[in-house]
C-alpha cells in the first residue's frame, strides 16, 4: 500500500546523490528488500516507472534483491527461514525465535554511465 | 558501446525518518510532553479507549488527542466532547503517519502546555508499525472479535509496541478467543509487552491501563 511513498523516498535519495556527485543519468537502482518486509515487489516496480518520470533516473531499471528471512531458534540456537517451516524450528520443533534477517529495505547500489 | 560503473550506496530508506523521530523525541523531552502512538485495526475501539483514558486523567494531566484518518473528522468530533484538546490530521490517502507529519500536527495544535498527547494512528495493523512517529511509547489495541492469532499474522506491530490492550473482553463468552494463546503468541513476538485486558464499554481493566500510562508519563516529564 505504501510502495509509492517508499519509492519516492528512494528516488529522492538517488536524486540527492546524483546532484552532489554530478551524475546526469542513472541506468539502474538496486534495492535490497527483506522477505519479511511488507511491500509487494511487482507493485514497487510499477510505481517506480511512474515515480522516475522527469528525474535523473528516467529510463532506469529498478532491481530488487530479496534477502531471505532468517531467525535464530531460542531453544537450540539453529538458524532457519520461518516462511519455509511455518515458523517452527526444523531442528527441535520450538516456535520461539529471534529475528535475524528479512526486514531490510536498503538502497544497495546504483549503476551510472562511466564517463 | 556505453560502459557503466556501479556506485555502492548502502543506505536505509528509513534513515531520515528514524533521525527525524529521534529529534522529535528530544523536543518532546525538552517541552516535558509525553506522546503515545496508539495503533490498531479499524473498529477495535481506539477512540473509545481514548475517551476512557481522558476520563481517568481529567484532573491529573493537560491532555490532547491527534486523530489521524484518511478522511472525515468523525473521531475528532467525538473527542471534542471532552476537555481534551483535539486536532484531526488527514493523511491524504497515506496508510500511516511518519515523524514529519506528527511534528506538523503537534506544531499546528501547539503542545508546550500539554503533559500527555495521544496520537490515534490510522486504523491499520501493517503500515503504521513500519514508521517511527517520534512517540515516546507505542501501544496497540487488539479486540476480542479479531481473534487471538493476530500476533502470528502481523508480527511487526506487536514487536514495536510497549503495551497491548485487549479490548471488548465483555464479549469473550461469544467468541472463540483464547486469552492464553493470545498471551503466548504476543510474548513470542515481544517478551517485554505489557498486556491489559479491558472493556472500554464497561470500564473493566481501564484503571490498570491508565496506571501504566501515568507511570510512563511521570518518568518522561520529570
Amino acid at each position: 500500500m505504501h510502495e509509492l511513498g517508499l519509492i519516492i523516498d528512494v528516488v529522492e535519495k538517488v536524486e540527492g546523490y546524483a546532484e552532489e556527485n554530478g551524475v546526469s543519468s542513472v541506468k539502474s537502482v538496486v534495492l535490497q528488500v527483506g522477505e519479511a518486509f511488507s511491500v509487494v515487489p511487482n507493485l514497487m516496480k510499477n510505481v517506480y516507472r511512474k515515480a522516475i518520470s522527469g528525474t535523473v533516473l528516467e529510463g532506469s531499471e529498478l532491481e530488487l534483491e530479496i534477502i531471505a528471512a532468517s531467525v535464530k531458534c531460542c531453544m537450540c540456537g539453529g538458524d532457519f527461514n520461518p516462511f519455509s517451516t511455518d515458523a517452527v524450528c526444523p531442528n527441535c520443533g520450538s516456535d520461539e525465535y529471534i529475528p535475524l534477517h528479512g526486514k531490510e529495505f536498503f538502497i544497495k547500489e546504483i549503476k551510472i554511465q562511466d564517463s | 558501446m556505453d560502459s557503466f560503473k556501479v556506485i555502492e550506496i548502502k543506505q536505509s530508506v528509513f534513515e531520515d525518518n528514524n533521525r527525524d523521530a529521534d529529534r522529535l523525541r528530544t523536543e518532546l523531552k525538552e517541552k516535558k510532553t509525553f506522546l503515545l502512538n496508539l495503533m490498531s485495526s479499524p473498529g477495535s475501539g481506539k477512540t473509545t479507549i481514548i475517551m476512557r483514558t481522558i476520563e481517568c486523567f481529567e484532573k491529573k494531566y493537560r491532555m490532547a488527542v491527534m486523530e489521524a484518518d484518511i478522511d472525515s473528522d468523525v473521531d475528532a468530533r467525538t473527542i471534542a466532547q471532552t476537555n481534551a484538546k483535539t486536532i484531526q490530521l488527514h493523511t491524504g490517502g497515506m496508510c500511516h503517519l511518519d515523524a514529519d507529519m506528527t511534528r506538523q500536527g503537534l506544531n499546528n495544535m501547539g503542545y508546550e502546555e500539554l503533559d500527555l498527547v495521544i496520537l490515534e494512528n490510522v486504523g491499520n495493523l501493517v503500515c503504521p508499525a513500519e514508521f517511527d512517529t517520534g512517540a515516546v511509547k507505542n501501544a496497540m489495541i487488539l479486540s476480542v472479535p479479531e481473534g487471538h492469532d493476530k500476533p502470528l499474522k502481523y508480527p511487526l506491530v506487536f514487536e514495536v509496541c510497549d503495551a497491548l490492550i485487549i479490548n471488548k473482553i465483555d464479549v469473550l463468552p461469544y467468541f472463540d478467543f483464547d486469552m492464553e494463546k493470545l498471551e503466548k503468541y504476543a510474548y513470542m513476538r515481544n517478551p517485554n509487552l505489557k498486556i491489559f485486558p479491558v472493556s472500554a464499554k464497561t470500564g473493566e481493566g481501564v484503571k490498570a491501563w491508565c496506571q501504566w500510562l501515568a507511570e510512563q508519563t511521570e518518568l518522561w516529564v520529570k
